[in-house]
């Protein structure tokens, strides 16, 4: 559970949540909407994955990630995303893209 | 990843619910009202169904067997689990908080709903993929 709270702290993580509400999508470009280096990228999905939240799955040379949560997570993320639940503690900064969208 | 899901466990949370149940029954009228063990009994139906639409859209199919759009899948996956999730937690309010003459007909008719908007949901997304 605590993973699972830890991964939904980050706005960049919900983020990217939201985006594979619409369906599965490539790593690619789910770093392309954020303005954050892949390294970044990949520990933000590496946490999200670790948290049974997404699922990761090869597709030729990509990796395709899915959508994996339960009614409960997806409530428990919609809250934090009302509320503004930010614990970036140990999490990367905040892309810019996202944060100029958020401002506006 | 390991199946976080076996036989064994399976079997025992079976068991631990066939086990509550029964002791909702047999042992609720010594120390209860018999409304609150209706309740309760009435409650405790809704459990299950509750779990497992939570669960729903996490067991996912791998994407080289699926037959179709995979995102059409998941939307259908998370309406299904969101409407019996919603209607499993209708039935627990129901027994809870209606009164008892009403209560049992009141959460079968929540559950009712929210099982036939997930069943036309189903029929709608088979339409669309066909």
């Amino acid at each position: 559970m605590t993973s699972i709270f830890k991964a939904l702290a980050d706005p960049t993580r919900r983020q990217v949540l939201q985006m594979l509400r619409a369906g599965p999508m490539g790593a690619g470009a789910l770093a392309e909407a954020f303005d954050v280096s892949k390294p970044t990228m990949s520990a933000h999905f590496a946490v999200l994955v670790s948290a049974d939240l997404i699922e990761a799955e090869k597709s030729g040379r990509t990796i395709l990630y899915r959508l994996k949560m339960s009614v409960l997570e997806e409530a428990l993320m919609d809250f934090a995303q009302v509320f503004g639940l930010q614990v970036t503690s140990e999490t990367p900064t905040m892309p810019g893209r996202i944060r100029a969208k958020e401002k506006s | 990843m390991t199946p976080k899901f076996s036989i064994r466990r399976a079997l025992l949370g079976t068991a631990l619910y066939l086990l509550l149940a029964l002791a909702i029954k047999k042992l609720g009228p010594l120390y209860l009202a018999p409304e609150t063990v209706l309740r309760l009994g009435g409650m405790w139906i809704a459990v299950p169904v509750i779990v497992f639409a939570n669960a729903l859209p996490k067991s996912l199919v791998p994407l080289d067997r699926a037959t179709c759009d995979p995102a059409i899948v998941q939307a259908m996956r998370r309406f299904v689990a969101r409407a019996l999730v919603l209607g499993g937690i209708g039935f627990v309010l129901a027994y809870a908080l209606a009164p008892v003459a009403i209560a049992n007909s009141l959460a079968a008719s929540l559950l009712l709903i929210a099982l036939i908007a997930a069943i036309v949901r189903v029929v709608r997304t088979v339409r669309r993929i066909a």
